[in-house]
Order: C-alpha cells, then structure tokens, then sequence
C-alpha cells in the first residue's frame, strides 16, 4: 500500500488548525498591529509605518530589558547545564541505594509553579526576615549582606537563583538520560586501552552525551529569554526599571495603553528569539558534524 | 566494588545529600509556616511552630475560593491534555511515517512554537473575534496549540524507533489511516504519552501568565491566579499564603510522586534525540 | 489601606449644616438575586467598611457580590489591562482623579450626577467624586489626613521639639540618628508608598503653573521646588534617614518597624493608625503616634494632604447595571453607611454620617493642618502623573543610578509619554 494512502494527510489537519489558528496566527499576522496607531485610547486604527519601532528603540528601557534578557538567559544556559552535569554524573554511577529518591528530590523544585517558586524567593531574599541574609549572618559572612531585591545586580542574582533553582531537576534528568545511553561497553574497552578518567570522560562520554547537553542547552536559552513570571512575581521589574524584561515590558506597555508598542516589542522579540535559535541550531549541527 | 570505590559511592551520596538541602529547605520552611500562627510566620523558617494551627487550611480553603479554582484548573488542563495528547500523536506519526518535504516543513513550522514568545495582545484580539474572550474554555485551544510543538517533538522521535515493518504488517490486514493508528501504533506510544501526558499537565496547572492575562471574573480562575490574588490580599499573613501554596502545588507533586517513573525516564529519551 | 492613587481633596471639614431631606432608595425590591462583580485594589476592597458594607449588601437584597481584590502593586496594571481587553466589572474602586480618564468613564461608568446622594455627601469632599463636572462615583470611603505620622513616645524620650520648618525637621532627624533611631521608615521597594505627590501638592496649588504643566509649556525640571524635593529625597537618604535598606523596605513590614521604635516617623494618614495599626501586636500603640506635615523640602513649613476618597463607580453597559446602580444607592442610604462605618476613626464624608469619630492625631494636630494642609492636586490633576512610574525614577535617584536632574528628566518622560497615549493636547 502506498503512503499517502497508510498515512493520510487528514489526521493532521485538526492538530495544524488548531496549532495555526490559535498560535501562528497571533504570532505572526497579529503583529500587523506593531505597524498602527493602536492604543487604549485609540481604537480606529491607522497604518503608521515604522514609528512604533523607531518609539521603542528610544525607550531607555528596552535596552536594560534586553541586557537582563540576555544575563538572565546565559546565567541560567551555563549555570543550569553545568550543574545538570555536576550532579548527574554521580547520580549516574549508582553508586548507593538512594539515587533515585535523590533524583526525585532533585526533579522536585522543578514541579512547583512559578508563581509559587517566586513567591518562596520572596521570602528567602527578604532583608529583614529572610533566610538568605540570617544564614550570611550565622556563618559570619556578614560583609556580604545585600538588599537582595533592592538593587539592580542582586536582584539579578537573587532572580537567577530562583530560576536556577526551578530548572536543575531538568538538566539533571536530561543529562543522566545521556548518560544512561552511553553504552558501557565502549567505556570498558577505553579501560582495558589504558584510557585513564578525564580521558574516558574527554573522548568517550562527552561527545556521546552532547547531544542531551544540547537539548539543555537550547531549552534552557529558550526559556530563559522569556522569562517573564518569576520576575513579574520577585521584582516587578524594579528596582526602577532595573530587572526588566522583554516580556514585564510588554506588559507595562500594554498596561499603559500602548498596545502597538507592546506588539513592536513583541515582533522585536520573537526575532530576537528566532535568530537566536537559529545560531544555535548551526553550531549544534557543527559539533555534531565534528563528532 | 572494592573499598576505596565504596568509600567514593559513601562521600558522593553524603555530597548529594547535603546539596538537596537547597532543593528541600525551601519547601519544608514553606510546609511547616503553614501550620503557624501570623506573628510566628513573619519569620520564614523551618523552626516547628508552638502549635500547630490546621485551621490555617480551612481558612484558606473558603476565603482563598480554593475548591471553584482547582475544579477550573483540573478542567483546563484533563482536557487540554487529552487533547493535546490526541493532536500530537498522529501529527507526529504522520510526519514521521510520511516524511515528504512538506512534512519536514511543518516540523520545522512547529520548531517555531517552541521558541516564540506568546503574542498576548494579538492573542486577546483573536479571542475577542471569536467570541470566547474571558471564557476558561478559550484556554484549552491555547494550550493545545501552546504545548502541540513540544509534545510532536518527544512524540515523533518515539515513533521513529517503532519499525515500520510493524505498520506493514498491519496494512497486510487492510488497517491503515486512523484505524492502523489506533489499532497498532498508538498502544506502542503508551510511555511517551505517560511522560507527555504529565509533563503538559504539570506545565497546564502550574501556568500563571495565560490565565493572569485571559481571564477575568474570579469564578474562573484557576489555581495559580488564586493564589497570585491570594497573595496580594494577605501578604502580611504568610502562614495563610503558604498553606495557600501547599494546597496549590499539591495535586502536581502528588501526580509527580505517582508517575516520576515516565517524568523522568520518559522525558528524555525522546528530548534528547528530538 | 495602600493609597496608591492617593487621589485627595483638601477639606475644611466644617461640618455644614444638614440639608435636603432623603428620597428613599429603591434596593430591596423581589428580585432574581444577582452577582456583582467588583474589582477594587485588594487592600481597599479589604477596608473593614466596606467589607461590612459588602456582609449588609448580601444579607439585605440576597445579591451575591464577586469581591476581586486586585494586588495593590500592579493594580493600575491590571486593571487598566483588564478595561482595555473588555473585561470590565459591573462595579469597580477607584480613586478617581485624573487616573481615572484612561478608563474612560464617560462610555463606561454611571453618570451619577443627579443622584440624590449627592446632595449628602460633604462639600468638601464632593469635588473628589467629580471627572469633569460629573460625579461618577460615590466617595463612601473615610476622610482621612496625610503627612508624617511620628512616634509621640520616642519624640518625648529625646526631648524633641515638633519641626515647624524644613530646616527644624533635618535637625529633628539628626537628633534621632545621633540616638540610633532610625527616622523614617520608606518603604522603597513598593514604589507608591514614597508618595511622593504629598510634597507636590503645594507646588502645584498655583493654577498657573499646573495649566503650564498640563499644556506642556512647562517641566517638572523646571520648576525649582519640584528640583528642592528630588534634592532633599537623596540628601536624606544619603544621610542615613531612611535607615539602610530603604532598597528592600516594604510596606508589609511598616507596622512592625513603627510598632516597635526602630523608626519614629512614616509618610502616612492618620486613619490608618486606627483601620490597619495592630495596637495589641506591638510596643507602641496607635495613641502614640501623632501626625505632623510632611517634610519633603518642596516648601518649608511642610505640608499635610487633605482627605482622599475612593470612589464606588457602575459599570452603564453591563447587564447588571440596574442592580450596581442599585448597590451604589444601598451604599448611598444613611442607614446602611452609618452601620458599615460603626465605631470607625475618621472625618465624615456624608453629612448625615452619625458612627464616626475622627482620630486623635486630627484633633490634635486641627490647627495646624488649617495652616499648612493643602488639597491633593498632584495625583488628581496632573496629566499624565502616576505615582509609580515616578516613584520608579526616585528609586534610581536614592539607589544612585541617576542624578537629580537626570531623575526630574525620566520623571517628566513617563509623564509626558503617557499624556502623549491618552491625546492630551500639546504633547
């Protein structure tokens, strides 16, 4: 029996309508509205060509927005992958009984909601009751105190420590899962040729396991650009407008009445992210190649 | 295993274990705040409070309108589930089975889901047109559409490891189409759709940006939105927040608990080859 | 109460004579019971009047009520979102002022002008509840008195002298600082809570200047008390008198640091001393506290912020708009305000209002709220003002991220980027 006949292009078409209908279409005809006047105040729209871009490419904001997003995004790439591999390897040598209630612990944070997680850093990084400062002050580390969420860089950090925090039970799960797919017979026969354990991890494991470090590596950028909730919860993009992101500034546009605005940031994004991807697509396909 | 590797295994596993203090000391400080009374939550530790104060959940059961959002934030997210699990597993077999270029130009169309951010005010307009603006049920199509990407992509590359040989086989009978699928392939897939299945549920339930921007009368909030809202009228009463956020992040990390087996196994051998 | 759009009137608060007899107000007629939806900032919603308001509403009509308290952080956010989406309440707090414009209640909202409650409602108050000449909402909120709140026990201690002008007030400070008190307690990390527009109302008072304002013919840089203010906000900081972590204060822990002496002084209304204070949970008890202008260096003697009404408005379109009509008139009924506001410390807002009693700290501090109190303008009335996004700038100025200039020039960018959305003329 031919193809097309077996494998009928009609079962696909419910999932391709709903999949076009309801998110390529406002991703990509709905940003026809980043080209109008449209506004809260302002419902007749007219076609205003490029200005809405020419507006936010002003906007002081969008560059600090756009500096956080990308901090955000790479603190958490290559903090969340390194760590994803710290703690699987390990994990991965079923060295004791309790590795998989381990990696159960581990996947835990990952579970919770963001809001929740937010609000659980609230109290963590709160200076006057939180945990975070009564440990530096317990360990006599009292010189390093902050107003956690009260400045630009600790805000930063105390958000990337949220976030880390949410995120390593999937670099955890993804790697091992890498891992446990690397045949054990290859690491053997490296023994018996002398291969000592940087070397079998070098020339064996790594490269057998790059492609899930990819994986981690590509959702944890992904998400990391768009990382809206857990700010929006921990800082409201302040202090000032320090901690802004792409998505808390769409927000406030939108929230001031912006609307075209809000639609240029977001068209202005979505590039951002495509490119992005796209880069990394080309070096994942080089050091596969390599490989 | 010698000795030495032993003692290894023993320091590792006493590494391991201090290091997931990071991951439990939050979440029990939380659990245990919850039975507290509000001047002994004003400070968030694990220290045991004097008495323990169950009430707290009651009291955040009526006033945090907990039950009428959890109905909302099961119905949301069983239905958009099933649905997304029924969309993405034939759309992934068909453009796996089938494999044309068209096909590849859709997968690499669904690619584009996967990273673009969401288009909120688009998103709202379209709603509006279709009439189901503010309607809980608008979030289903949404989360369907959100999720399909991700789901096709664990699905597909399951698939590719069933033979075809299999489908083969089958069309000999006369099965092809939907009836092959459901007959032959679909019950092979019964560990991607577990692993599938509980990843966009959990992702479904624990979502906070849809609904804080979709819905509006409270009567159809979902959890998260409740507690968000929750937050924002008792803030200074943090043993009600916290046994607020217990009773929300319950029902995920019992199901967690439950199916770890397909969260964890599953996940990523599909991930990983996708 | 969060006064996030402190939106406020002065009053002189002579009680005026009673007048015009009361129509009886149609509410509890046989009805299929309803469900009103309300949105209001979670803490206002919250107000003990209203939620015994809301307890009398339902067990006199047997209409249910939907109370969405929205997070007072993000509350314009949100709810200016949800209006512009198409999601409006059948009724909805607000407090009123030109903020309110961007919900455009002329398409949205009940035109209450002829109400017969009208008439009730004390005429210093009534121009709050005005948008352009029309009343659109019902101000059945308390009159309270807003300045610097200051710790009466801690002043004693010290043997200090109540300021009576801006230079006495620094040395005030210095004083408490020179004896380990922390002055003022800001709490930064929220924003609104800085409020800032206390200072400005005096600068703005001249009609002149706030026409100049709002047709764009003038800037917040240019005006030099606005420059004083800013100059003074980072003098203090830098000189310790908001304490250490104003970055991180918020106004969650603001009872606790009053309450216990670790500052003697807030921004604040005397109300909430007796709505929100917990006298019980700390060393210091709302009797304490006394009430004094606030000193920000926009003016010398300092300035106090009239009452500031949030106001109950209907939503014309919804199909329950007869029923919130109805809801703002049982509001409106003597009867059902007397009992809602029974034993509350506050200045009336409706003549025949007989349950109230003001608070102490306005007894005591009468006189000199008749020399220095000054209507709320900034907030109500000038274009464009929001009182986070320039909250939002002062931040940065007292982290020092910016200058005092530099914090004047965002400051007057938001405004004028907003004017500029809502087709203010002249921007």
């Amino acid at each position: 029996m031919n193809r097309k006949k077996m494998y009928p292009a009609y079962m696909m078409v419910i999932p391709l309508l709903v999949f076009g209908v309801f998110f390529l279409l406002p991703s990509t005809v709905g940003f026809g509205y980043a080209f109008t006047d449209w506004s809260a105040y302002n419902t007749k729209l007219s076609f205003t060509g490029l200005s809405n871009f020419l507006d936010i490419l002003q906007e002081r904001t969008l560059t600090t927005a756009f500096v956080n997003t990308l901090i955000f995004a790479g603190v958490k790439t290559v903090v969340v992958t390194v760590l994803g591999f710290v703690f699987a390897m390990p994990l991965n040598k079923r060295m004791m009984k309790s590795t998989n209630l381990l990696r159960t612990v581990y996947f835990l944070p990952s579970v919770l909601s963001t809001l929740v997680v937010g609000l659980i850093f609230n109290a963590v990084f709160e200076s006057r009751h939180g945990i975070m400062n009564g440990i530096l002050m317990g360990t006599g580390l009292e010189n390093l105190i902050q107003p956690w969420l009260g400045e630009r860089w600790p805000a930063v950090f105390s958000i990337c420590v949220a976030e880390v925090w949410r995120n390593i039970g999937y670099a955890v799960v993804i790697t091992l899962a890498g891992l446990q797919s690397v045949n054990s017979d290859y690491i053997e026969a490296a023994k018996v040729d002398g291969a000592s354990g940087f070397q079998l991890f070098r020339k064996i494991t790594l490269p057998l396991i790059m492609p899930s470090v990819n994986v981690n590596i590509l959702f944890s950028l992904i998400y990391g650009l768009k990382m809206f909730d857990l700010v929006y919860v921990m800082t409201g993009g302040g202090p000032g407008h320090d901690t802004e992101t792409f998505g808390t500034l769409m927000m406030n546009e939108m929230a001031s009445g912006r609307f075209s605005h809000s639609v240029a940031i977001n068209m202005v994004f979505t590039v951002i992210l495509v490119i992005v991807a796209i880069l990394f697509q080309k070096y994942s396909e080089r050091c596969e190649y390599v490989e | 295993m010698n000795k030495s590797e032993r003692r290894k295994g023993i320091l590792t596993g006493v590494c391991l274990w201090a290091f997931s203090i990071v991951f439990l000391y939050p979440i029990a400080m939380v659990v245990i705040t919850s039975f507290k009374n509000k001047a002994e939550a004003n400070i968030l530790s694990v220290e045991l409070p004097t008495e323990w104060l169950f009430e707290n959940y009651s009291e955040v059961w009526e006033k945090g309108k907990i039950f009428r959002s959890a109905i909302n934030s099961l119905q949301i997210s069983v239905v958009s589930v099933i649905l997304i699990l029924c969309m993405a597993a034939s759309l992934s077999f068909i453009l796996v089975r089938r494999n044309t270029k068209g096909c590849r130009m859709i997968s690499r169309l669904l690619t584009f889901g996967i990273i673009a951010p969401m288009a909120i005010l688009p998103t709202v307009q379209l709603l509006k047109q279709l009439g189901i603006y503010g309607d809980k049920f608008s979030l289903i199509p949404l989360y369907a559409a959100l999720y399909l990407p991700f789901s096709s992509m664990l699905f597909s590359s399951f698939i590719k490891g069933i033979p075809r040989e299999l489908d083969e086989a089958a069309a000999m009978d006369g099965a092809k189409g939907i009836g092959l699928f459901a007959r032959v392939v679909f019950p092979l897939l019964k560990p991607v759709t577990a692993t599938t299945g509980i990843l966009t549920f959990m992702w479904i339930w624990n979502d906070f940006q849809y609904p804080l921007y979709l819905l509006n009368s409270s009567a159809n909030w979902t959890l998260p939105l409740s507690v968000y809202n929750f937050y924002g009228q008792f803030s200074r009463s943090w043993n009600l927040v916290c046994a607020d956020m217990v009773l929300v992040s319950l029902p995920v990390v019992v199901v967690y608990f439950c199916a770890q087996k397909y969260v964890i196994e599953g996940m990523t051998a599909g991930a990983v080859k996708g | 109460m969060r006064k996030k759009s402190a939106t406020l009137l002065s009053c002189a608060l002579a009680a005026s004579a009673m007048l015009t007899c009361f129509g009886t107000n149609v509410y509890a007629e046989e009805k299929e019971p309803v469900t009103l939806t309300l949105y209001g900032d979670a803490g206002n919603v919250q107000r003990p009047f209203m939620q015994k308001l809301f307890e009398l509403y339902e067990e006199k009509t047997g209409n249910k009520l939907d109370v969405q308290g929205i997070e007072s952080e993000n509350f314009e956010t949100v709810c200016l979102t949800k209006f512009q989406t198409g999601d409006i309440p059948d009724l909805f707090l607000h407090h009123g002022g030109y903020a309110l414009d961007a919900y455009n209640p002329s398409e949205n909202f009940v035109d209450f002008s002829d109400a017969e409650w009208v008439s009730d409602i004390q005429d210093s108050v009534l121009p709050t509840a005005k948008r352009e000449g029309k009343v659109y909402g019902l101000p059945f909120w308390e009159a309270s008195y807003s300045g610097l709140l200051y710790n009466t026990k801690i002043f004693e201690e010290y043997d200090i002298q109540l300021p009576k002008t801006q230079e006495e007030f620094n040395s005030v400070c210095d004083t408490l600082l020179e004896n380990g008190v922390q002055p003022i307690y800001l709490p930064l990390k929220d924003a609104w809570p800085i409020l800032y527009q206390y200072g400005m109302d005096p600068i703005f008072e001249e009609s002149e200047l706030l026409e100049k304002l709002n047709t764009n013919q003038t800037t917040y840089s240019e005006i030099p008390e606005m420059k004083a203010q800013m100059e003074w906000y980072k003098m203090a900081a830098d000189k310790g008198y908001f304490g250490k972590n104003f970055g991180t204060d918020t106004w969650d822990y603001c009872m606790e640091v009053l309450g216990e002496g670790e500052a003697a002084m807030m921004y604040c209304w005397d109300t909430w001393l007796y709505s929100d204070y917990d006298s019980e949970a700390y060393t210091y008890a709302a009797d304490d506290f006394g009430l004094m202008p606030a000193f920000v260096g926009s003016t010398d003697d300092g300035t106090f912020e009239g009452p500031n009404c949030c106001l109950t408005l209907a939503n014309k379109n919804s199909e329950n708009a007869e029923a919130a009509i109805e809801f703002v008139n049982f509001m409106a009924d003597p009867e059902n305000y007397n009992a809602a506001f029974e034993g509350f410390q506050t200045a009336p807002v409706f003549k025949h209002q007989t349950t109230i009693e003001t608070t102490p700290q306005y007894k005591a501090a009468e006189d000199w709220i008749a020399q220095v109190g000054h209507a709320s303008i900034a907030n109500p009335e000038i274009i464009g003002f929001s009182n986070v996004d320039g909250a939002k700038c002062i931040q940065e100025l007292l982290l020092g991220n910016v200058d005092v200039e530099t914090c004047l020039t965002r400051m007057d960018e938001e405004r004028m980027k907003a004017a500029k959305t809502q087709n203010a003329e002249g921007f």
